[in-house]
């Protein structure tokens, strides 16, 4: 009976944000150009970015540490001011009555969950700052921590959750917007290898759901291949675009994909590209 | 609601609270006994050394001659801890007040913050007969004094905590478009509470050290009524020095009264949350 209610909030949240036809045109797209950063003086972070995303599309962003991954996200998301280029939103007319700041949501490298608050406080976060009723937030919130499977801890704290059941709440969190773009700075890796695997698994399903856009930053090969359509990768100092990899596996995917050569090669050619990065550089 | 005061437990944590009061017995047990064995010794001095009451009074004197001058020692006890609320008061509200500007403006900081440090360098010794002439005799005076003697580990504190927010959940706000009020309320004085609280533990034990010091001084026009600061100094120059020791065993626990409603407010804010009161809430 629960199971079929939220089932249709879910639904319903999707027809919101899928207009007719989307399927076929783009309708929320984001398009990176002449993308340049320096941070003071110094030199160069990231230059020459020239990315376009179409709706729905996965991209993964890899790269050697220190190659401005995370700057770019956070470029993205508002939170760092780009020296030179531009970024370009279009928003699908369907959402055109949501709050700006609720169309994309961050996720970070570690859970960031307020230590104070219970876990449904902290999934209701986003939409108490954008002032919803109370109802409706708490609503909301209990929804999402359905779907991430963390029901039963909505009235725990943070520190009463494992590692894995905090990133859980943050995603719910993120999700609770019901966001067009999400943005994840390697989100899962604090988190050990089994632990990972599985938050991938459910990423992907909530994304089946949700549908929304995604920038994913990672370190992991393995993890970039299994979730994104689209793999970014950077060279270092500054970041530029080295290659941008098509990853044609089809959705839904399953853990059993893990396994299977295409897969594999896949992996093979992503790790190729990350090698090439370091040959250039040494 | 965001900010939330844990409520109370349910009946699985009642009885393991219950397990562990006994298992506190020993602790308990132990500085008891080692009183009685102080107490003991007191009186072995007195006899061994012949100690006249004027140097070292038994301690059954000084409860017999507290029971004497109780009318004196009770109504400075509930005028000293009139005086304690004040200024504690004053310094949690002036503090608060203080820290808020010293966090939200960089000007105010670099302004201010090295007028406040002068404040607390000048020892109050020294302040309180200016503070007696601007403002007389009485408890208005005392407040001042006592305040001056509390606000700085509150301003302190609460100010770090203030700043010291984390770095990533300020990011956070800012994604999802918090307005400064928001963060303030949400983030920032959440975030400042571990930090307030030990300021106020801190506050809490000197509270009495004001009140009473401020007593000695300005204590001479509370209406009628002295303040157990004020009682002492009566007491010693009349050499009653039973009485003064019952006296000082009574400032001793309005410390404890204020400190330990601190340590009470404390637990009940950060117990769920905060690392310092680890799972044993």
């Amino acid at each position: 009976m629960k199971e079929d209610r939220i089932d249709t909030l879910v639904r319903t949240m999707t027809e919101l944000q899928t207009t007719p036809g989307a399927t076929t045109a783009p309708v929320g797209y984001l398009e990176i150009s002449g993308l340049q950063k320096s941070f003071g003086e110094g030199p160069a972070v990231l230059a020459d970015i020239n990315l376009t995303l179409a709706r729905g599309d996965f991209l993964a962003v890899i790269g050697p540490s220190g190659c401005g991954k995370s700057t770019l996200l956070k470029i993205i998301a508002g939170l760092i001011k780009a020296s030179a280029g531009s970024i370009v939103f279009t928003h699908s007319g369907a959402r055109a009555d949501t709050p700006s700041a609720l169309r994309r949501a961050f996720v970070f490298q570690d859970a960031n969950l307020l230590p104070w608050a219970t876990i449904a406080d902290n999934v209701a976060l986003p939409l108490r700052l954008a002032g919803y009723a109370q109802a409706e937030r708490l609503a909301r919130a209990a929804a999402m921590l359905e779907l991430v499977k963390l029901a039963p801890a909505s009235q725990l704290y943070p520190r009463e959750l494992s590692g894995g059941m905090r990133m859980r709440a943050s995603l719910a969190r993120a999700l609770a917007t019901q966001p067009e773009l999400m943005l994840l700075d390697e989100p899962f890796g604090a988190l050990d290898e089994m632990t990972r695997d599985e938050l991938n698994e459910d990423l992907l399903e909530l994304r089946e759901r949700q549908r929304w856009t995604a920038v994913f930053v990672t370190h992991s090969v393995t993890e970039a291949v299994f979730l994104a359509n689209k793999v970014l990768v950077l060279s270092a100092n500054p970041g530029r675009m080295h290659a941008l990899l098509d990853i044609d596996l089809p959705y839904p995917r399953t853990a059993e994909m893990r396994l299977m050569p295409e897969f594999l090669r896949l992996v093979a050619m992503v790790t190729a590209s990350l090698h090439s990065v370091r040959v250039k550089l040494s | 609601m965001i900010f939330r005061m844990a409520s109370g437990g349910c009946r699985v944590e009642e009885v393991m609270h219950k397990l562990k009061s006994w298992m506190l017995a020993p602790s308990l047990l132990w500085p008891l006994l080692l009183g009685a064995l102080f107490i003991a010794l007191w009186y072995a001095a007195i006899a061994l050394f012949h100690l006249p009451e004027y140097i070292l009074p038994a301690p059954h004197r000084i409860f017999e001659e507290g029971l004497v001058e109780r009318k004196t020692l009770w109504g400075g006890m509930v005028q000293t801890t009139y005086a304690c609320l004040l200024g504690f008061a004053a310094s949690v509200i002036g503090g608060v007040v203080l820290s808020l500007m010293l966090a939200y403006s960089s000007w105010a900081y670099k302004g201010l913050y090295p007028y406040v440090l002068v404040l607390k360098m000048t020892p109050v010794i020294v302040l309180a007969p200016i503070i007696i002439i601007w403002f007389g005799q009485g408890i208005n005076s005392i407040t001042i004094i006592s305040f001056l003697i509390c606000f700085f580990p509150i301003v302190a504190n609460t100010t770090m905590g203030l700043r010291a927010t984390d770095r990533n959940l300020v990011d956070l706000f800012q994604v999802y478009g918090a307005t400064k009020r928001q963060e303030l309320f949400y983030l920032r004085i959440p975030a400042a509470m571990p930090y307030f609280l030990t300021g106020l533990k801190i506050a809490a034990a000197l509270t009495p050290i004001g009140a009473l010091y401020g007593d000695t001084v300005a204590g001479m026009g509370s209406g009628g009524q002295a303040g157990l600061g004020f009682v002492v100094v009566i007491f010693s120059a009349q050499l009653k020095v039973p009485a003064l020791f019952a006296a000082a065993f009574l400032a001793c626990l309005i410390g404890f009264l204020f400190v330990g409603l601190v340590n009470w407010l404390s637990w009940r804010v950060l117990r769920r949350w905060h690392d310092s009161y680890l799972m044993d809430g």
